[in-house]
C-alpha cells in the first residue's frame, strides 16, 4: 500500500523531483564542452604538442644542415620559394619548417620543465605559509617579496653570464626565479580552506597534518594550481625566448625560436620572414595556452550551492 | 481603506540550465496602514524573491508576471525603472538581513543616510543631517552626531541593523519590506529590533512586510500571515487564527517540529516533516506538498488545489476541508 | 563509579589580537576559567550569544586548539597527554554548517570513511559495510555514497557529518550549532535522529546552540556562558522553570516562542554586548543588569553552589 502510493504521487512527478544534480566532474565536463576559448586553447596545443612528439616524422629536412648554396631562400608564398623548403631557409641554409617543428620541442620541453620547478617550490612555499600562518607565513612573505623585487631577467642574464648559457640552466635558473606567482596564489588558498569546518573535522577524525595538506587541502587547490601552472608555461616560454633572444639561452645551433628570431634580425628588412615566422609561431602557442588557462579558469569555477 | 500595498497572482519564473524554475507561483496578499503581514516559510519557499519582486529588483533573466500589483494607487507592473527608482528607498524601503553587506563599508553611516534622503527630496546637507540625527535617536542609538561619522565595521551588528532601519525611515516611506531582519542577531539583541520596528511602526503609520522562516518571531510580532511553500501561499489569516488553529497540513506540521517550552514533552521526539522540499522546475502538477503529507491521497496529484476562502483573510490551499484537515491525520503505513 | 566523561577544570584560552596599527597587542580572554563536568549518557546544552566563548570552548574540547589555562581531563587523562588520535576516538564534532563541513572534492563515502582511514581502525575490506551501515543509521540511501556534497541537501549533509562523527563510535559527540543552518522541518528531523542515536549507542552530548528551545527539549543540564564565564548551570527542567541570573532570565525571555498574543519582552537589557577585549570590572554582565549595585561594578561575584546548581552573581534569584 505504501509502494502504490509513492507510486501514485511521485512518478512522473510533476515536483520536479526527477531533477537530479551533477557531479562536480559532469559539471566541470558540460562546461568544457561549451567554452570556446578552452577548446580553441586545448585543440591548438595538442596540434603543437604532436608535432613537438612527431617531429622527426614531421620536418622535412634535419634542422642542423647547412648548405650554403641555399642561403635565404625565401617561403613558397613568395616568388623564388620552392615546396622543397616551404617557409625557406635561413642564413645558413637550414629549412626553416624543420627549425621551426624541431623549435617547438625547445619551447615546450623548457616550458613545462620550468614550470614542474617553480611549481614545486612555490606550492611547497605557498601551502605551508597559508596553511601554518604565523612564523612560516612571515619567513614566506619576506622570501616572496624578495623574488618580486628582483627583475626575473636580469638576474637570469647575470647568472647566465657567469655560468654560460645552456638549455639546461636556462631551466634550472628560470625555475627557480618565477615560483613567485604559484606561491602568492596558493597562500591565498590555503589560508581560506585552513578556517574551512572540514579542515576541522579532518583533524578532529584524526588525520595527521600532512595527510590534511594532502588530501584535504590540495584538492580544493588544484583549480588555482592548474590555472596559474598553464600561465607559467607560457611566462615561461617567453622568457626563454627573450633569453635567447639576447643570446643568453639556449645556444646555436640549437633551434629555439628566440634564437631564431635573433639570428634572423640582420635580415630583418629584406627577409622578414626570419622574423616573422617563429614571431608568429611563439604568439600562437602563448596564446593557445592562455586561453586554455583562462577556460580551465571558468570551467572549475567554485560551484554556487545549490 | 485602500490597501498600501495588493498583489494578486504575482509569478516569478527564473530560467535554469535544468528547465524553468517556477519560483513564485500565483501569489496573492495585500498589506494596509499600520497593519503587519508577515510571509513565513523556509528556503526555497519564495518569500524573497516575492520582496524582490514588488520592488522589481529581480535577477538577471528572471520573468515577473502579475494581475495585480498595486502600491498605494500606482500600478508597479507599468512603472519604468526611473518611476521604480523614484519610489524605491521613498515610498517603499527595504531592510535586509546583513547589515553588513547591505551597508557600505566604504561610506559612513552619515553618508548613506544622507544619501538616501538627499536622493529623493531637494534638501541641503544640513537639513539631512538633522533628520539622519533624529531617526538615529528614534532607533536608539545614543551619541548620534558621532555616531553619523563612524564607518559599519565599528558598529556592533543590533546597531548596524539599527541604523539600517533609521537609513529606511529616512524617506518616510509608506511601506517596509524587511528580510529576515533579525536573524542574523542575538537572541536579546532581536527581541530589542523587533520591539523597534513595532513602535515605530505604530509611530509613522507605516505598513509592513515582515519576511522570515521563524514562527516566534511571526507570532509575536506580525497582525497576518501568510505561509509559503514551494512558491505559493499554502495558508492565510490572523496569526491567532492560523497559529490556534492551522487547517493547512504544511502549517500543521511546521507547528509540531518547534519545541515550546513547557507545552513540548522534553525527550519525546518533535513533529517533523518527512522528506525533502521538491524543486519547482518544468511542468508542475498537483499538490506541491503532497509527497509530504500524512493526508495526501491519490486525488492530490491529479489536479493544484485553489485557495479556499473560508472568511475574510482567511484562506488555505487544500483539496480536503476544513474538517478533514483538523482531524486526525490517517495512521501510518497506510 | 560514575567518572564523568570530561571535566573540565578552570579552562582559559587567551589570543592576542592586534589593537590597531603600532598599538602591539591586547589579550582577548575567549574562555576565561571554564569548569564542568559532563556525565556519561547525558546532555549538556551551553547556551550564549555570539562572543561568549562556547563554540571557542568546542576547540578547546576537540583538541583543536590548546588551552591558555588549566586542564581538560578525558577518559581520566588530561588532553594535553592524549594524543590526536587518542582524542579523537573519544570525542567528535558536528559542526553548524552543512556546507562548509564536507570537502567539495570527496565523495560521500570517503568523507563519512575519513575517521577510519586516518586512524586506521578496522580492516580496509570492513570499511564499506561500516560505511553501509551507519548510513543507514542515519537515514541516508546508501547508493548517496558515489555522490559528492553539493549534490545533497543541507539536511543530508548534515546528517552525513553525523555519520563521519559516529562511524568510530566516540563517547563525546560535540554539536555546534547543528540545526542553526538548517529549515525548521529539517531541524526537527535531524534533532529527533540526534535523540534516537543518543538513547541507541549510548552517546553524551555536549549540545552548543543560541537556540533556548531547542536547549530546553534535549538538554539534560545546561551552562549559560557569558564572555567567557559560566554564569550560571543547573538541571535542564530547574533552570527553565526558575532562571537565577539575571542573564539567564533576560535570554529565556527573549526567547521567541510561537506564541501569538504574548507580545515581545522588555529584557531591560540596555546596551549591547561588551567588547571581550575590554570587559567590564567586577561582574561582567553589570553594565547591562537592571539589579547591578555598587558592588557588581567592581567585585567579580564568586561561584556559589547550591542546591546542585551553580550560579555567579552577587543577586541572584533565591531558590
Amino acid at each position: 500500500m505504501t509502494e502504490d502510493r509513492t507510486l501514485s504521487l511521485t512518478a512522473g512527478s510533476g515536483l520536479g523531483e526527477d531533477v537530479v544534480f551533477p557531479s562536480p566532474g559532469q559539471i566541470m565536463r558540460r562546461r568544457m564542452a561549451r567554452h570556446v576559448g578552452f577548446i580553441f586553447g586545448a585543440a591548438v596545443l595538442i596540434l603543437i604538442l604532436i608535432m613537438a612528439l612527431l617531429a622527426p616524422a614531421l620536418a622535412p629536412g634535419d634542422p642542423y644542415e647547412q648548405d650554403l648554396t641555399r642561403r635565404l631562400i625565401p617561403p613558397v608564398w613568395q616568388d623564388k620559394g620552392t615546396w622543397e623548403h616551404p617557409l625557406g631557409t635561413d642564413n645558413l641554409g637550414r629549412d626553416y619548417l624543420s627549425r621551426l617543428i624541431y623549435g617547438s620541442r625547445v619551447s615546450l620541453l623548457i616550458g613545462v620543465s620550468v614550470m614542474l620547478i617553480a611549481g614545486l617550490i612555490g606550492t611547497c612555499l605557498g601551502l605551508l605559509a597559508g596553511y601554518f600562518g604565523g612564523k612560516v607565513d612571515m619567513a614566506v612573505s619576506f622570501l616572496i617579496t624578495v623574488r618580486l623585487a628582483l627583475p626575473a631577467v636580469l638576474v637570469a642574464l647575470a647568472v647566465v653570464t657567469l655560468i654560460g648559457g645552456s638549455m639546461t640552466v636556462v631551466i634550472v635558473v628560470l625555475g627557480c626565479l618565477i615560483w613567485d606567482r604559484f606561491a602568492v596564489v596558493l597562500r591565498a588558498s590555503a589560508q581560506q580552506i585552513r578556517s574551512m569546518d572540514y579542515v576541522n573535522a579532518a583533524k578532529s577524525a584524526g588525520c595527521s597534518t600532512r595527510r590534511i595538506l594532502i588530501a584535504e587541502i590540495m584538492p580544493n587547490l588544484l583549480n588555482n594550481l592548474i590555472v596559474v601552472a598553464t600561465l607559467e608555461v607560457a611566462r615561461a616560454i617567453l622568457l626563454e625566448a627573450a633569453l635567447s633572444f639576447l643570446g643568453m639561452g639556449v645556444q646555436p645551433p640549437t633551434p629555439s625560436w628566440g634564437l631564431m628570431i635573433s639570428e634572423g634580425k640582420e635580415f630583418m628588412l629584406f627577409e622578414p620572414y626570419l622574423i616573422t615566422l617563429p614571431g608568429a609561431a611563439l604568439f600562437l602557442m602563448v596564446l593557445a595556452i592562455n586561453l586554455l588557462g583562462d577556460g580551465i579558469r571558468d570551467v572549475t569555477a567554485p560551484e554556487a550551492r545549490s | 481603506m485602500t490597501p498600501v500595498l495588493e498583489v494578486s497572482r504575482l509569478c516569478v519564473d527564473l530560467p535554469l540550465p535544468a528547465g524553468m524554475l517556477h519560483a513564485v507561483r500565483d501569489i496573492s496578499f495585500q498589506v494596509g496602514q499600520g497593519e503587519t503581514l508577515s510571509l513565513v516559510g523556509e528556503s526555497g519557499c519564495g518569500k524573497s524573491l516575492t520582496a524582490l519582486a514588488v520592488m522589481n529588483l529581480l535577477p538577471q533573466g528572471a520573468r515577473r508576471t502579475a494581475a495585480t500589483l498595486r502600491f498605494s494607487g500606482l500600478d508597479l507592473t507599468r512603472a519604468s525603472e526611473a518611476e521604480m527608482s523614484r519610489i524605491r528607498g521613498n515610498q517603499m524601503a527595504m531592510i535586509f538581513q546583513e547589515p553588513m553587506t547591505s551597508l557600505n563599508p566604504c561610506y559612513t553611516i552619515g553618508d548613506q543616510l544622507e544619501e538616501a534622503l538627499r536622493e529623493h527630496r531637494p534638501v541641503s546637507r544640513q537639513q539631512a543631517r538633522e533628520r539622519a540625527i533624529y531617526l538615529l535617536e528614534k532607533v536608539g542609538i545614543t551619541a548620534a552626531g558621532s555616531r553619523l561619522r563612524q564607518y559599519p565595521h565599528q558598529l556592533s551588528g543590533g546597531l548596524r541593523q539599527r541604523a539600517m532601519i533609521a537609513m529606511g525611515l529616512m524617506c518616510g516611506p509608506s511601506l517596509i519590506i524587511a528580510d529576515e531582519p533579525t536573524t542574523a542577531l542575538d537572541v536579546t539583541i532581536q527581541a530589542q529590533i523587533l520591539s523597534l520596528l513595532a513602535s515605530l511602526q505604530r509611530e509613522f503609520e507605516m505598513a509592513l512586510i515582515l519576511i522570515t522562516h521563524d514562527l516566534g518571531v511571526v507570532a509575536r510580532v506580525a497582525n497576518r500571515v501568510a505561509v509559503m511553500y514551494c512558491g505559493q501561499v499554502v495558508e492565510t489569516g490572523t496569526v491567532r487564527e492560523v497559529f490556534e488553529k492551522p487547517i493547512h497540513p504544511y502549517t500543521q506540521g511546521l507547528m509540531d517540529c518547534i519545541p515550546v517550552p513547557g507545552k513540548t514533552p522534553p525527550g519525546q521526539p518533535l513533529g517533523s516533516i518527512p522528506g525533502l522540499v521538491p524543486t519547482p522546475i518544468g511542468q508542475l502538477f498537483g499538490c506541491s506538498f503532497r509527497n509530504r503529507c500524512p493526508r495526501a491521497s491519490r486525488a492530490c496529484a491529479a489536479s493544484d488545489p485553489d485557495l479556499v476562502e473560508l472568511g475574510p483573510g482567511r484562506a488555505y490551499r487544500c483539496l480536503l476541508s476544513p474538517e478533514a484537515c483538523l482531524g486526525p491525520a490517517r495512521a501510518e503505513g497506510r | 563509579m560514575n567518572r564523568p566523561v570530561i571535566e573540565v577544570q578552570d579552562a582559559t584560552k587567551t589570543y592576542q589580537v592586534s589593537a590597531g596599527l603600532f598599538k602591539g597587542q591586547l589579550p582577548l580572554q575567549a574562555v576565561n576559567g571554564v569548569s564542568l563536568d559532563v556525565a556519561k549518557g547525558s546532555v549538556l546544552g551551553l547556551v550564549g550569544e555570539s562572543g561568549c566563548g562556547k563554540s571557542t570552548l568546542a576547540r578547546l574540547i576537540l583538541g583543536l586548539e590548546d588551552l591558555s589555562g588549566g586542564q581538560i581531563v578525558l577518559d581520566g587523562q588530561p588532553l594535553a597527554r592524549l594524543g590526536r588520535q587518542a582524542i579523537s576516538r573519544r570525542v567528535q564534532p558536528v559542526f553548524q554548517d552543512p556546507y562548509s563541513s564536507l570537502n567539495p572534492r570527496k565523495s560521500i563515502g570517503s568523507i563519512i570513511s575519513l575517521p577510519l582511514r586516518a586512524l586506521k581502525i578496522g580492516r580496509p575490506a570492513d570499511w564499506p559495510d561500516q560505511i553501509d551501515e551507519i548510513m543507514a543509521v542515519v537515514g541516508l540511501a546508501p547508493r548517496l555514497k558515489h555522490n559528492y556534497p553539493n549534490q545533497l541537501s543541507g539536511g543530508q549533509r548534515q546528517r552525513v557529518a553525523i555519520a563521519r562523527a559516529l562511524i568510530m563510535r566516540p563517547e563525546l559527540v560535540i554539536c555546534d550549532e547543528p540545526t542553526s543552518a538548517l529549515d525548521v522541518s529539517v531541524q526537527a528531523q535531524i534533532l529527533n535522529l540526534l535523540m534516537k542515536l543518543r538513547a541507541e549507542l549510548g552517546l553524551t552530548y555536549i549540545l552548543i546552540s543560541h537556540n533556548l528551545s531547542v536547549v530546553e527539549h534535549m538538554a539534560t543540564r545546561v551552562a549559560v556562558m557569558y564572555l567567557g564565564r559560566i554564569v550560571e548551570e543547573a538541571g535542564a527542567v530547574e533552570l527553565y522553570r526558575r532562571p537565577r541570573h539575571p542573564y539567564t532570565q533576560a535570554l529565556l525571555a527573549s526567547a521567541l516562542t510561537p506564541e501569538p498574543g504574548l507580545g515581545l519582552p522588555e529584557t531591560h537589557l540596555g546596551v549591547a554586548y561588551p567588547n571581550p577585549i575590554d570587559p567590564p570590572p567586577g561582574c561582567t554582565f553589570h553594565p547591562r543588569c537592571p539589579k547591578a549595585d555598587r558592588t557588581c561594578s567592581t567585585v567579580p561575584p564568586p561561584p556559589t553552589l547550591e542546591g546542585g546548581r551553580l550560579v555567579e552573581c552577587h543577586h541572584p534569584e533565591p531558590l
